[in-house]
């Protein structure tokens, strides 16, 4: 008996399984996301391609904060408005994003691509710290800030880095901790409640 | 009957990773569900209430809905979070290589009540911060492995089957199961040589006696005999344990910032 044919027809299948490498997109999501590129205008289609063909062929990454940009050095290294004596240290590309919705910080940033993790086995080798070193190393930054995420992960990073710059004669400070806006006491875990506790500041 | 929707557990987390937008999927081990994952829905926001609890190296109890893949976390309250040893780059090294060696030996959803009670136990001595957390870590895997059914041998040759004199220094190779005679080792294959202090360790050790461990242990270097336990852990596994790795950069990192 001739087999039945389940599966979707070849390119289809091709698209469904390069969606299907994406994070967070399981594979009944990408079968979605697959026949709605057949189905959607055919220049949608293409201007997605284009995007995804560009992004690759465009972007690159910043050789003095290892941030991505389309330029090197990106526009905020570049920038002579931004303060070069302070320095951001973030695990994440995105995170650079995040600080800088907040209009608050003028320095610049260094992008690590990852935090350090005890419990997976990710060193110190394979995140971009070596080039942290050697941006310091022209005594032009005098204060980084740890901005690494408050996880196990963020602060074990954090921890590590402090260390390392000790001898260096640079100021390491850390983001402060402890409760997010809108939070409420009730629910918060002992870890935040005591870093809430002893980064308590005169109200005035 | 029908199968109740939610059941409670207590349970340490291992791991954690991000998934969707803002989920986080969370490997635990229960006390008596053993090691499996769970989803737990919008940790990743910065005010999730729960997200506090659910960090890895933290005792929590869980209330789980049944899921389609991942049961879902629907209430956690931690118990204990060990805050002394977060914040140590040290103790966190060797409790990342406890929990590596859980992953690589325990089957999913097998009852491990005995690793888990090791596990708090380990967890509660790094907390303590008294010092001896390289020790703690060499009766954790050493019991670990016994419990799963990889025990080392220490008392006699595991080739040919000949007592070691108590006095002897042990010769320990991973892929024969441990101590080996000196006769044995010359094709035992990649062997590790344990000085008298570290010998006296491991024996206590595997004994499963702490306080002749503990006290054996001032004078000794344990490196080698955590390094001869982690070998047969990975061996028998078949498993690399990453977090070794991290081990290794956080004690080179130590003799940097002393240097």
């Amino acid at each position: 008996m001739a087999e039945i044919e389940t599966r979707s027809p070849s390119a289809i299948q091709n698209l469904v399984d390069q969606l299907n490498r994406l994070p967070g997109i399981g594979p009944k999501s990408a079968q979605r996301l697959a026949y709605f590129l057949m189905r959607c205008p055919r220049e949608h289609a293409e201007e997605l391609a284009r995007a995804i063909v560009d992004v690759r062929a465009r972007v690159v990454t910043c050789a003095v904060c290892q941030n991505v940009s389309d330029r090197d050095p990106c526009p905020i290294c570049a920038s002579p408005q931004r303060d070069p004596s302070l320095v951001c240290v973030v695990e994440d590309p995105l995170d650079v994003a995040a600080i800088e919705r907040a209009h608050v910080f003028k320095g610049r940033y260094h992008v690590l691509h990852g935090a350090l993790s005890p419990l997976d086995g990710v060193g110190p080798e394979q995140l971009r710290i070596r080039e942290l070193l050697a941006r310091l190393r022209d005594g032009e930054v005098r204060e980084v800030i740890m901005a690494t995420n408050p996880t196990l992960e963020g602060d074990a990073t954090a921890m590590y880095l402090e260390r390392l710059l000790q001898p260096l004669g640079v100021t390491a400070t850390r983001l402060a901790r402890g409760l997010p806006a809108g939070a409420d006491l009730e629910y918060a875990d002992e870890v935040t409640l005591a870093r809430a506790l002893e980064g308590r500041r005169p109200a005035s | 009957m029908d199968t109740p929707r939610v059941y409670r557990c207590e349970a340490l987390v291992l791991r954690h990773r991000d998934s969707g937008e803002t989920d986080r999927v969370l490997r635990v081990l229960s006390d008596r569900y053993g090691m499996f994952d769970v989803v737990a829905r919008g940790l990743r926001r910065a005010a999730s209430r729960r997200a506090g609890h659910l960090e890895p190296l933290t005792r929590v109890d869980l209330l789980l809905a049944h899921g389609r893949t991942y049961d879902v976390v629907t209430q956690a309250q931690a118990r204990a979070v060990y805050r002394s040893l977060r914040e140590s780059l040290e103790l966190l090294a060797l409790a990342g290589q406890a929990v590596d060696l859980v992953c690589a030996l325990l089957p999913e959803r097998q009852e491990s009540a005995g690793v888990y009670r090791r596990l708090v136990w380990l967890l509660e001595q790094l907390d303590a911060a008294s010092g001896g957390g390289r020790v703690a870590l060499l009766f954790f895997v050493v019991g670990v492995l016994r419990e799963v059914g990889f025990g080392i041998e220490a008392g006699r040759c595991v080739r040919c089957g000949r007592d070691l004199a108590a006095d002897q220094d042990l010769v320990l190779s991973a892929a024969a199961g441990g101590a080996v005679c000196r006769v044995c080792a010359h094709d035992a294959g990649a062997v590790r040589m344990l000085d008298a202090d570290a010998t006296a360790v491991l024996r206590a050790v595997a004994r499963g006696d702490w306080p002749a461990a503990r006290r054996t242990a001032a004078e000794a270097d344990l490196r080698t005999p955590l390094a001869a336990a982690l070998d047969h852990a990975q061996y028998h596994s078949d498993q690399v344990l990453y977090a070794r790795g991290f081990a290794a950069a956080v004690e080179r990192l130590g003799e940097r910032v002393v240097s």
